[in-house]
């Protein structure tokens, strides 16, 4: 036995261990099958749709808090976003006697705008993102209440709805697809391109990314954003699927895309992310504010149980360090 | 050498209040009212004392986002107690049992799992404010004893908020807790290295802020004669919001108490004004916002500027 074999001991090696979106997988599992077993409704056609079409605005969400959390960053102001994204959308439809095109370009225009403040903040002027993304988070929720009065805009050409909630394609609700698009295209930014990798590297240590090259100021700016526009697309969903467009749309979507990114298996602090885990996160939230509604029991329950979802996410990440 | 003149960190609060206050007091004279001027000290008392147990925390180079929460847990705990007949002094104390017993649970989950605080308690955040809202089926409780209401009349909150001021200025500026506390949050290693019991630190300032979220849920009961499991939410933002205005560094180790509740201070005088100039009370989020930023671009500056002086030296 060479000294070289002897250093590897089996011991030393590297244990293969499970895929870490593997936890967060069995938990959508046994809620999903929960549900099934208890409330027969919640396998029927309808309530399923319904779930795909309530999940797209997560899931879209939150694979741009996913972008921005592998940085080792975090936005806090993606809710705050929405509602001002959403009333941009309803401003521009009623302003230009229906024109959808520019109605959505000025939603997805507002977010890009809102995460290019935030990326130009913390990328430039070197700001913690938690501070930045709060006072966003506080004045774009403020902005909101500069339209309208305060109030909501509701006549909204009718074909905003008709073409996001009730067009299928493949026999699939449109919102599923848009959803899963954005996973998808999410998941190939960061596993397939140069940006991905200099992404994931920058969370990973910034000072060594910076020494090898890597325009970081750039690479992080642009990850504010895309998690910005990614708002704006779901200020788009939000605003068709209620049909009109509400001062406190998009209230706690941060909380929740916080907890499905880290209930995925994302890591917090950065350098490792998971699109495959957000997209299960993002799954297993919505299952249990379903179930909880069939149930009759209001969203309280179901905002208790992600609480708990995401402490015990965070304990098995920690656990995982650890071995 | 000569030492130059440092300004302390509250000063820009301090100046923006005392002018915000005498422009105010000069040309809007519905400020002056004894009415207006309590309320705003029952409002600036609940962010204030707030404050003070987030500033602890942040000085520590932690965030406990769950304060809020812990407040709609206090005041229903006590609100509770208080519809089933129990004498109010046990139940106000069983209320600040509940808040000190979640600040503990924050503490213990960052210090003894090690998980991280915007996580952890952003998690207590949903639990305590849904679980109460479970616990209570979301009922409105409403007339508390008389006895009980005295604590938020006239100008009690305010003098509340000074005695926990003036306490936690004690705490911060005498004991060696407070030393261990600036020590942590400027460098949390060293600190542990030259044997500041750092766990044992950040326990107790989350038990503190728990506790300050508690009687802040005490005064809101009383002063609104109700409550419910929705009662201030979304406060956490403007609590820490007068933290960071008060100059506590948001990354932990500088900053003081008093420039805390100077923040709450001052923050709540410009929402009084907002809605005393009949404008959207709403839109306190643009000025919050942008002096927020305004004070994290003045942090930033401070330590360039810092490490400029400390270059020039070396």
């Amino acid at each position: 036995m060479s000294v070289q074999e002897r250093i590897t001991a089996p011991a030393d090696r590297p244990r293969r261990s499970l895929p870490i979106e593997f936890g967060v997988g069995i938990v959508l599992l046994v809620t999903i099958l929960f549900f099934a077993w208890q409330r027969p409704d919640f396998h029927s056609t309808d309530n399923i749709r319904l779930l795909m079409k309530q999940s797209s605005e997560l899931a879209v969400i939150a694979t741009g808090m996913t972008l921005v959390i592998a940085t080792g960053g975090i936005d806090v102001s993606v809710g705050s976003v929405v509602g001002l994204s959403g009333m941009m959308l309803a401003f521009v439809a009623t302003r230009t006697h229906g024109n959808l095109l520019l109605a959505c370009l000025a939603a997805l225009g507002t977010g890009a705008a809102c995460g290019l403040l935030n990326g130009l903040l913390i990328a430039r002027g070197k700001l913690p993102p938690i501070i930045v993304t709060l006072a966003t988070f506080a004045a774009a929720r403020a902005a909101v209440q500069l339209f309208n009065n305060g109030g909501g805009i509701s006549n909204l050409p009718p074909a905003l709805q008709d073409l996001f909630d009730r067009t299928n394609i493949v026999g699939l609700p449109i919102l599923f697809w848009i959803g899963l698009l954005t996973l998808v295209s999410g998941w190939l930014i960061l596993r397939k391109t140069k940006f991905g990798r200099e992404l994931l590297a920058l969370g990973g240590n910034r000072t060594a990314t910076r020494l090898a090259g890597v325009r970081t100021e750039r690479v992080e700016m642009m990850a504010y954003i895309l998690c910005g526009l990614l708002a704006g697309l779901t200020a788009i969903i939000v605003t068709a699927r209620a049909a009109s467009a509400e001062p406190n749309a998009g209230l706690y979507f941060e909380l929740l895309a916080i907890t499905a990114v880290v209930l995925g298996g994302t890591v917090i602090t950065g350098g490792k992310a998971t699109l495959l885990g957000t997209g299960l996160g993002v799954l297993t939230i919505n299952v249990l504010v379903s179930g909880g509604r069939l149930y009759g029991q209001e969203d309280q329950v179901a905002r208790f149980l992600v609480g708990a979802a995401l402490l015990l996410a965070v304990e098995v990440q920690r656990a995982r360090k650890a071995t | 050498m000569t030492r130059r003149f440092k300004p302390p960190r509250e000063l820009p609060t301090l100046v923006l209040l005392a002018a915000a206050g005498l422009a105010l007091t000069a040309t809007v004279p519905a400020f002056r009212t004894s009415y207006n001027l309590t309320t705003l000290g029952k409002d600036a008392a609940i962010i204030g004392i707030m404050a003070c147990g987030e500033g602890l925390v942040i000085l520590s180079g932690g965030l406990d986002l769950s304060i809020a929460s812990i407040l709609a847990l206090s005041s229903c705990v006590a609100a509770t107690g208080m519809a089933a007949g129990w004498p109010w002094p046990l139940v106000a104390l069983a209320g600040l049992l509940a808040a000190g017993a979640a600040g503990l649970l924050n503490g213990a989950f960052i210090t003894y799992r090690k998980l991280p605080p915007i996580l952890t308690t952003l998690a207590t955040l949903l639990l305590f404010r849904y679980g109460t809202s479970l616990a209570t089926h979301a009922r409105s409780y409403s007339s508390f004893p008389d006895k009980f209401n005295l604590i938020a009349k006239d100008w009690n909150p305010l003098l509340i908020l000074l005695a926990v001021g003036l306490g936690f200025t004690l705490l911060t500026v005498l004991t060696p807790f407070g030393r261990w506390l600036t020590a942590m949050g400027g460098n949390e290693q060293a600190a542990l290295l030259s044997g500041v019991p750092t766990e044992r630190v950040k326990r107790i300032a989350y038990l503190l802020s728990g506790l300050c979220a508690g009687l802040a849920g005490l005064i809101a009961m009383a002063y609104n004669n109700n409550t419910q499991s929705n009662v201030a939410t979304g406060y956490e933002l403007n609590v820490i919001a007068a933290c960071v205005v008060g100059g506590i560094a948001i990354t932990g180790g500088e900053g003081t108490i008093l420039g805390a509740i100077l923040g709450a201070l001052l923050i709540n005088l410009v929402q009084d004004a907002l809605i005393l100039l009949k404008l959207p009370s709403e839109q306190l989020g643009l000025f919050t916002g942008g002096v927020v930023l305004a004070a994290a671009i003045l942090e930033r500056w401070r330590k360039t500027r810092q490490n400029r002086a400390a270059r020039v030296q070396a």
